[in-house]
């Protein structure tokens, strides 16, 4: 089993994750809101006096999400932000984070042909079945 | 918590690792680079995090044995669930340039192509077209 690791180190995971976060949970608030009290983009543009793509790009990602902007998007959805900077020291018997997704690779389904399978999890356990009087099979879980 | 699986064809990881080498910045001046991203979403789905419709995933095509993408701000990534919670990636490209070009129906049929290749079993290409059939949140 071969594996690949995208080494981009812990500083750049720990931006890429959690600029998303961020995201994640601005979109998650505007989905309840949405759902709660039918509140939808444009509605909420005009909260912001902003057109209705700068909200849209902000939530999908695809427009900076400036400290403003974040404080902007919290205030038009009736929200607060709790924002906490945690002492990452470690503690005894805490297990080290990964700092980068694992991928590993598992043999090729057809020969000359470029399609090894990798995955981010460990290989599945294999189990061998045995019965009285039949050959041994083997299976992946 | 759903226990996901993430597989990539030998091509996928030698796209990734290009993007990795050519440490590319965003095109749309967002503040993470597209190997950020990449490793995000794909950090997102092995650990269970909620996978929203439309936002970070979404059916291709409703069709049988359908082809989804993973979106990231920059970045598609083409593939298919051959189980729930299991998804192969197969191609990776530029969001923009792949919109601009329509690109999507040329990557649907590349992946069928693929599959007929690998002489991959039905059962293993898929039959799930909505969110809950692919994916456990």
């Amino acid at each position: 089993m071969t594996s690949y690791q995208i080494d981009l180190g812990a500083r750049s995971a720990t931006v890429g994750r959690f600029v998303d976060y961020v995201r994640q949970e601005l979109v998650k608030a505007f989905l309840e809101e949405k759902l709660l009290s039918g509140l939808n983009a444009r509605a909420l543009a005009e909260k912001l006096a902003l057109p209705s793509s700068a909200i849209n790009g902000q939530l999908a990602g695809t427009r900076p999400l400036t400290l403003r902007a974040i404080a902007d998007l919290a205030w038009a959805l009736d929200r607060s932000i709790v924002f906490e900077v945690r002492s990452n020291a470690p503690s005894e018997g805490q297990n080290s984070p990964a700092t980068g997704s694992v991928v590993h690779y598992q043999g090729s389904y057809i020969h000359g042909v470029a399609a090894t399978v990798t995955s981010t999890l460990p290989p599945p356990p294999v189990f061998r079945v045995a019965c009285a009087g039949e050959p041994t099979k083997s299976c992946a879980a | 918590m759903p226990v996901r699986r993430l597989y990539g064809t030998r091509d996928f990881v030698e796209w990734l690792k290009e993007r990795e080498r050519a440490s590319e910045a965003s095109r749309l001046g967002v503040e993470t680079s597209v190997i950020e991203q990449i490793d995000t979403i794909f950090h997102r789905f092995i650990v269970g995090d909620t996978f929203r419709n439309r936002w970070d995933f979404r059916c291709i095509k409703v069709e049988r044995h359908p082809v989804w993408e993973f979106k990231t701000p920059d970045m598609r990534i083409f593939g298919w669930f051959p189980a729930k919670d299991c998804f192969i990636a197969a191609y990776g490209g530029w969001a923009d340039y792949i919109k601009d070009h329509d690109l999507y129906r040329g990557y649907r049929l590349e992946i069928r192509r693929l599959r007929r290749e690998m002489s991959l079993a039905k059962e293993l290409c898929g039959e799930g077209t909505t969110p809950d059939d692919v994916i456990s949140n």
